[in-house]
C-alpha cells in the first residue's frame, strides 16, 4: 500500500503578475501530523486552495494516494476534509443545520453521524443554537466537526488556532492529537506559529517566498551536531582572546551579556575549565537549545538553505 | 445532482429575498390596480384605461413583467454566486463530491424557481388586486380590446401569456448570473444588470429591425400573442431565447469553472 498520502509536485501559481508558488513540491505521508510552516504572505493558503482545486495552478499537479485530484476530483475530495482559513458558515442555521446540510450533500451518511462529530468537538449542547451566536472558538470546533463528518482520511486545517486564546489553542491541538491516534487521521496543518509544529506536528515543510526551503522531522531538524552556548561576563576581550586558541570552538561572537559560542558537542566542560585555570572571570555559561523558532528564523530571515 | 438541487432550494427559500420580492408584488398588483381607478375616475377620458378585473392580470403583466421583473431578478439573482463568495459560503458546495457545472446548474434551477414563484405570484395576486378597485366585467376588457371568454377561458389565456415570460426571463437572469460570477460584487452586480435592463430598454425603443435581438422584446410576448399582433415570428422568438440561454449557461459554466475561490 502506498505510504504517501498527498503528494504535490512542482506547484506554480500566480496571480497577475505576482509569482505565489513556485514549483512547490512536497509530500505527507500516512499518519502524519503535517505541520506547513511560513511567514504570512509565503504562499500556504494558495497551496491548501490548489490542493482542493478552489485555485487553479498554471503548473504542477497534486495526487491523492497517488490519484491526481484535480481529474479524479470527486473520488478524492470524499477522503479530504478541510477548514480553509476561518470556518465559514450559514451563519443564520444552527451548528446541528449546518452540518445537516453539509451531510446530505454526501451519499449514504446516516444522520447520528453528526451528534458522533459534534460529541468528537464537544459540541452538542450548543448544536441546536444558530451560528451567529458562537464565538470564533466554537466556529474553529464546528468547522473541525463538519471536516470530520464524511470520515476523512486527510485533513487539511489552515491556521486552525487563529485568533483563539490560549485554552482554545490548547484545546484544538488536543483535539487533532486525540483524531490522528484514535481515528489514524492524516492532518495537514499550515500555521505560521512555530510552538505549534513543535507541540503538534511531527513532520514539517517550511515555506518562503513560495518555495519549500526546508522539510523533515521536526526533531531530527531540531537535533544538532553542535552546542551553542551564552558567555556572561564582563571580560569579553580575553574570553575571546582564549576561545580563538581552542580547537574545539568552532565560531564566537559578541552578544549583549558577554559572548556567544558555537562548539563542538561534549566539549562545555573542557571550556569552563580552560576559563577557570586561566583566571578569566565570567558569571555564567548557559546552554542555548535550538529551538524551531531560531531554525525557522535562521532559514527564514538569514536565507539559509538546508536543501 | 438532485442532492445538490434540493441544497440550493434550502437555501433560497430560507432566505427572506424571495418572500420580500414576492411581498413588492401583491403590494404592485393592488398599487397599479388602484392606479387604474384613480385614473379611470379623476382623469381625461381620453387617458382612461380600459381594463376591468377579468383583463387586469394581463394590464399588469405588462407592467410588471415588461417593466418591474427584471429589476426584481436582478436584485433576486445578482447575490447568488458573489453575496456566496463573499461570504466564503461558495466553498461549502465546491468541496463536496460534485463538479463545478452541476453546483452552478442547480443554482440555474433555483433561479428557474425563482422566475416561476414571481409570476405565479404576480398571476395570482393580479386577481384580488383587480377585484378590489375594478369591476369584474361581462366580458375579457383589456385596453382597446374586448374578448367573448368565458370566465375561465380568461384566467386559462392569461395564465398561458404569464407562462411565456418564464424563458425571456430566465435569459435575462442567466445574464444576471453571469456578471455576479465575473464580478465578485453583488453591490456592483446589481447596479450593472439594472443598468443592462435599462439600455436594451432604450436600445430597442430606438433601434428598429433587430429587435429580435434584444431580450426584452420577448419579456411580454406571451401578451402580444395574445392579441395576435406580434411583431416577432414565434420561431424567431424561440431561437433567439433559446440562443440567450444557451450562450449565457455555456459562458456561465466556462467563467465558473476556471473562477479562482479565494474567499
Amino acid at each position: 500500500m502506498n505510504n504517501t498520502v498527498l503528494d504535490i509536485e512542482n506547484l506554480h501559481k500566480s496571480f497577475g503578475t505576482r509569482e505565489v508558488l513556485k514549483g512547490l513540491s512536497l509530500k505527507v505521508e500516512r499518519g502524519d501530523i503535517y505541520g506547513f510552516l511560513g511567514p504570512n504572505g509565503s504562499g500556504k493558503t494558495t497551496t491548501i486552495r490548489c490542493i482542493l482545486g478552489l485555485v487553479h495552478p498554471q503548473q504542477g499537479r497534486v495526487l491523492l494516494n497517488g490519484q491526481e485530484i484535480q481529474s479524479n476530483f470527486k473520488a478524492c475530495i470524499v477522503k479530504i476534509g478541510t477548514v480553509v482559513e476561518t470556518p465559514k458558515f450559514y451563519e443564520q442555521y444552527s451548528g446541528y443545520r449546518n452540518l445537516k446540510l453539509m451531510l446530505d450533500l454526501y451519499q449514504d451518511i446516516p444522520d447520528r453521524r453528526i451528534d458522533e462529530v459534534l460529541e468528537i468537538v464537544g459540541m452538542r449542547e450548543r448544536a441546536g443554537d444558530k451560528v451567529k451566536t458562537y464565538s470564533l472558538g466554537m466556529k474553529q470546533r464546528l468547522g473541525l466537526a463538519r471536516a470530520l463528518l464524511h470520515q476523512p482520511e486527510l485533513v487539511i486545517l489552515d491556521e486552525p488556532t487563529n485568533g483563539l486564546d490560549p485554552q482554545g489553542m490548547k484545546e484544538i491541538r488536543e483535539m487533532i492529537i486525540q483524531l490522528s491516534s484514535e481515528y489514524n487521521i492524516t492532518f495537514f496543518i499550515s500555521t505560521h506559529l512555530l510552538n505549534e509544529v513543535e507541540v503538534l506536528c511531527n513532520r514539517v515543510g517550511i515555506l518562503k517566498n513560495g518555495q519549500k526551503i526546508a522539510e523533515g522531522e521536526v526533531q531530527s531538524l531540531l537535533k544538532q551536531e553542535n552546542e551553542a552556548l551564552e558567555i556572561v561576563s564582563a571580560d569579553c576581550e580575553s574570553i575571546l582572546s582564549l576561545l580563538s586558541r581552542l580547537k574545539f570552538v568552532l565560531s564566537a561572537k559578541q552578544s549583549e551579556k558577554g559572548l556567544h559560542a558555537e562548539i563542538l558537542k561534549g566539549y562545555s566542560y573542557m571550556l569552563m575549565k580552560e576559563l577557570v585555570d586561566k583566571n578569566i572571570r565570567f558569571d555564567y555559561v548557559i546552554p542555548k537549545t535550538q529551538s524551531l523558532e531560531s531554525y525557522f528564523l535562521g532559514l527564514t530571515e538569514g536565507g539559509k538553505n538546508i536543501e | 445532482m438532485s442532492k445538490i438541487i434540493r441544497y440550493e432550494l434550502y437555501k433560497f427559500f430560507t432566505a427572506k429575498k424571495i418572500y420580500v420580492l414576492c411581498f413588492i408584488t401583491v403590494a404592485l398588483a393592488f398599487l397599479i390596480s388602484f392606479t387604474v381607478k384613480v385614473v379611470n375616475t379623476m382623469g381625461d377620458v381620453n387617458q382612461r384605461i380600459n381594463v376591468n378585473a377579468q383583463g387586469f392580470p394581463l394590464y399588469f403583466s405588462l407592467e410588471y413583467a415588461g417593466q418591474i421583473m427584471p429589476i426584481l431578478c436582478v436584485i433576486l439573482f445578482g447575490g447568488l454566486i458573489s453575496d456566496e463568495y463573499r461570504d466564503g459560503t461558495l466553498k461549502l458546495a465546491l468541496l463536496r463530491p460534485y463538479k463545478r457545472h452541476e453546483v452552478l446548474w442547480a443554482k440555474i434551477f433555483v433561479m428557474f424557481v425563482g422566475v416561476v414563484i414571481l409570476l405565479i405570484v404576480a398571476f395570482v395576486s393580479s386577481y384580488p388586486g383587480g377585484l378590489t378597485f375594478l369591476e369584474w366585467g361581462n366580458s375579457f376588457l383589456m385596453d382597446q380590446l374586448s374578448f367573448d371568454y368565458s370566465g375561465f377561458q380568461g384566467i386559462a389565456t392569461t395564465l398561458l401569456a404569464y407562462t411565456y415570460t418564464i424563458f425571456p426571463m430566465l435569459a435575462f437572469s442567466l445574464l444576471v448570473l453571469l456578471l455576479s460570477i465575473l464580478i465578485d460584487n453583488s453591490g456592483v452586480t446589481i447596479g450593472i444588470g439594472i443598468g443592462v435592463h435599462f439600455l436594451l430598454t432604450i436600445l430597442s425603443d430606438y433601434i428598429s429591425g433587430i429587435e429580435f435581438l434584444f431580450v426584452n422584446s420577448y419579456y411580454i410576448y406571451g401578451i402580444h400573442f395574445f392579441m395576435h399582433q406580434p411583431a416577432i415570428e414565434w420561431v424567431t422568438a424561440a431561437a433567439s431565447i433559446a440562443g440567450y440561454i444557451g450562450l449565457s449557461v455555456l459562458a456561465a459554466t466556462k467563467f465558473f469553472a476556471k473562477k479562482d475561490i479565494l474567499s
